[in-house]
């Protein structure tokens, strides 16, 4: 690399040190600086209309989750979302808790799913407040889940996705978001919106 | 480039770097660029009217709000704190509204940093909040504050024909509605005497 390249860089490098997503006080000092990540990092193995893979996770809450008990029964949002501990992530799940009833009106249930252990997620989620829904670890065997819905990043961190399952195990809807940004909240309804209608 | 040439880039832009973190230390950093930030004019006629805003449609900067003192409170629907001081900050608002003198001088704005105007809304809605909320869906005034962590508030006196002075800038919310408002109109200077 010649010196001019190396100076550019330095140049880039000092620009591009300003986040774009925004950071809650409460996490303040407790969350690792990613920094800007490739967007989408996983092949898509799964399409809208596509059965949803059947799996049971451990929950913080305690116990396990099923996605095949809520067949017949619920509309089911599944939220991947990368890692603890770091941004973005951060300020997802928070924004959610506060929505229960939109949910609700839409005869649906969210599950988080991360793949970081239990007591990562539990220590995580526990400045978050109270959380309606359940939080469950996708860490062993490692990011299985994650694969499965072809959201599993090359590092072993998931993408920051949605998808929506019907009543039948249908999947209704996916969203493979960019990694450095929240999936607008307005989209995650719409699709709620057409499940019903 | 000479090797002594690229060694005198490289220590400048290095001390300019630790000049930027220097300069991010004081509270009132956001003072150089707060007047950058522009938002949506509401579609709402008391909003307009609450802010002195007399254009109906684009957009407007902060400091074409009318004179007096503005608190601005930097929010973000997803934020755990921000939700939970929701309603302390509804009662500084409440506060304000209710002392004569307070009403016609004080404004209070928030600004939905990275959220949608459907995320702005539904956080309105959840924690009813009655004075105006602003979106920020592209990320223009998270941008312009770089570093800000929410919630956030911002205090600075308006003079009405565009200039302004930023008198406090601190994150994190604030648990006594009453002593918060004491010391914004201390700070402020705008009532020597007092209000109360």
């Amino acid at each position: 690399m010649n010196k001019v390249s190396a100076l550019i860089i330095c140049i880039g490098v000092l620009c591009l040190n300003q986040t774009i997503f925004a950071a809650s006080e409460v996490f303040q000092g407790s969350i690792y600086q990613v920094g800007p990540l490739k967007p989408i990092d996983s092949v898509p193995k799964l399409k809208e209309g596509d059965t949803a893979p059947d799996f049971e996770l451990p929950a913080v809450a305690g116990g396990t989750v099923k996605l095949s008990d809520y067949r017949d029964k619920k509309n089911v949002v599944i939220s991947f979302v990368p890692a603890a501990w770091t941004p973005v992530c951060s300020d997802q799940w928070p924004g959610y808790n506060i929505v229960e009833d939109i949910f609700t009106s839409h005869n649906a249930i969210l599950l988080g799913i991360s793949v970081d252990n239990i007591p990562t997620l539990y220590a995580w989620t526990g400045k978050m407040g109270k959380l309606w829904f359940p939080i469950l670890s996708d860490f062993w065997p490692h990011g299985a889940v994650a694969d499965r819905y072809g959201v599993l990043r090359s590092n072993g961190t998931a993408e920051r996705a949605i998808f929506i399952i019907d009543t039948k195990g249908i999947i209704r809807y996916i969203n493979v978001n960019d990694i450095n940004r929240r999936p607008p909240l307005d989209e995650i309804v719409a699709a709620l919106k057409k499940l019903n209608s | 480039m000479s090797q002594r040439s690229f060694i005198i880039c490289i220590t400048v832009l290095a001390l300019m770097y630790a000049g930027m973190l220097e300069a991010a230390e004081p509270e009132l950093k956001y003072n150089q660029v707060i007047g950058k930030i522009k938002l949506a004019i509401p579609d709402d006629t008391g909003i307009r009217d609450y802010l002195g805003l007399k254009v109906k449609t684009g957009q407007f900067g902060i400091a074409q709000i009318r004179p007096g003192i503005l608190i601005i409170q930097i929010f973000n629907m997803y934020c755990p704190h921000c939700q939970h001081y929701a309603p302390t900050v509804n009662e500084f608002y409440k506060l304000i509204q209710t002392d004569p003198r307070l009403k016609q001088r004080v404004m209070l704005i928030g600004i939905g940093v990275g959220n949608s105007p459907f995320e702005v809304d539904i956080y309105r809605k959840k924690f009813s909040v009655m004075f105006p909320l602003f979106d920020d869906k592209g990320y223009a005034v998270y941008n312009t504050l770089q570093d800000v962590l929410t919630p956030h508030f911002i205090g600075m006196t308006l003079d009405g024909k565009g200039g302004y002075r930023m008198f406090y800038s601190k994150n994190g919310g604030f648990d006594d509605p009453a002593a918060f408002l004491k010391e914004m109109i201390r700070l402020s200077g705008m009532f020597p005497g007092g209000v109360r």
